[in-house]
Parts: C-alpha cells; structure tokens; sequence
C-alpha cells in the first residue's frame, strides 16, 4: 500500500518539475510549485502512516508555509508586472531589465 | 481490504488526471478549478491515510491559496496571450524525471517490502550505501565535494562579474 503513494507522490513531484521546466506563464509555474508540494506533503504522510514515527506535523507546517509564501511572492510579482504593463511571459522579462 | 485497494488506485488516478489538466487548460479559471480539484483529491488520500484533521487544515489553507491565484489569474488574463506550455517536454519531462526517481527507490525495502533485492539495480539507495565501505570511496567523495564546493563559489563570482558588466 505505501508503494502506492510513494509512486503517486514520485508522479506529482515530477509532473511540477516538468510543468515548471515546460512552461512560461508566472502563473502556471507558481502553481506547478504548488502540485510538487502536494506531492511531497502526501510523501510525508504516507511515510508516517506506514513507515516512520515521531512528528508529523511541523513537517507538514513547514510545506504549507512554502505554499502560502508563494502566494505572496505571486501578488508581489504581479503588483510589479501590472505596473509594468508587461506580458505574463518569463522570456520576455530580459528586456524590462533597465526600466 | 480490497474495496480501500480500489478506492485508493481511482483516487490516485483521478489527481494524476486533475494535476495534467492544469497544463491543458487554456483559461486560468478552468486551471484554478483544476487546482482545486487536486487539493481536494489530495485530502480524500489523507482521508485514506486515516488523517482527517490534517486533510481538513490542507484543505482549507488550500483553497485560500486557490482563491488568491484565482484572481490574480483573472487580472493577469489580458497579459496572458500566448502559448504558455509546451506539451512534448511537458510529457518528456515528466517521464523521464518520474523514471530517474523511481529506478533509484525502486527495489529498496520502501517498496518491495522486502529489503533482499539488491542485484535488481545498481543504483538502488542500498546498492549505494553498500559501495561505501572502503576508505578510498570516501575519500573521493570528499573530493567530489570540494570540487563542487569551489564550483559554486565561482559560479557566485561569475554572476557577480556579469552582474557588474
């Protein structure tokens, strides 16, 4: 039953690798982040449930307080962008690089 | 015991087939709905891991997160005008990334259950650990790690340096 969610979890982390990697949207990147930390948070309790003891919980804390962060780190860069009046486009941030 | 097996197998399937539509999707609403949908199928799985307080907390800080990226997807639309993914190093990636993992955690006692399976793969953690036995192995990785020690400092340098050009 653990090979189960330790392939699931494999499957999602690399998924968000490859949507980060494969993609140029801010957006679509910030929430291919948020599927790899779906992923690893459902490693961390598959493993506590089956194979590991102790705590749990400020692991998982730690992760939700990554993914609320980004949150913010998405509202900033988009406060900063709308400013700009520029694409969502990552490539085409180079040239703003003066202004 | 065999209905959780079943349960757990449509459920797994489910959220592997919401995390793809959040790249297929074209409008950021139909991805924030996507994205839901993973948080969601993600806490039927704590459910399953018999952890309903933590599937009730990730769901709620979750979908505050979906929330936010709600909006700022649908303020963000009219700079949104171009084809953001690209599906063939999308699936490439994926598979291979998902291969590189799972060969190397593959035959350890996390998933046989076993722990006796060492000659499936030479690269298994176990296959790994076992090479360590020798002084001359450690040796060579305290190398290797001050040579990747000094790499990063000179990549630091060099980003300096062409920060400064």
């Amino acid at each position: 039953m653990f090979g189960i969610f330790l392939l699931l979890s494999f499957a999602l982390f690399s998924l968000g690798i490859a949507g980060i990697a494969a993609s140029r949207h801010f957006v679509v990147m910030i929430l291919s982040v948020e599927i790899l930390l779906v992923g690893s948070s459902l490693l961390a309790l598959s493993s506590y449930a089956y194979i590991a003891t102790g705590q749990i919980l400020v692991l998982l804390f730690a992760i939700w307080s990554i993914a609320a962060l980004e949150v913010i780190a998405l509202v900033v860069f988009y406060r900063y962008l709308a400013k700009l009046e520029v694409s969502m486009n990552v490539t085409k941030l180079m040239k703003y690089k003066e202004r | 015991m065999v209905m959780i097996y079943i349960v757990t197998y449509i459920v797994a399937a489910l959220i592997l087939i919401a995390s793809a539509l959040v790249f297929i999707f074209k409008d950021v609403l139909h991805i924030a709905v996507a994205l839901s949908t993973v948080f969601l199928i993600n806490s039927v799985l704590f459910l399953i891991l018999q952890q309903p307080i933590l599937a009730v907390i990730q769901l709620f800080i979750m979908i505050g997160g979906v929330s936010t990226y709600l909006f700022v997807g649908v303020a963000a639309a009219s700079y949104s005008n171009f084809k953001y993914t690209n599906y063939i190093a999308l699936v490439g990636l994926s598979i291979v990334i998902f291969s590189a993992i799972t060969y190397g955690a593959y035959s350890t006692s996390t998933i046989t259950q076993a722990g006796t399976s060492n000659s499936i793969n030479t690269f298994s953690s176990n296959s790994i650990a076992s090479t360590f036995n020798s002084s001359y192995s450690i040796i060579s990785f305290y190398i290797i790690g001050i040579m990747l020690f000094s790499i990063a400092i000179t990549a630091i340098l060099l980003l300096n340096r062409l920060r400064s050009v």
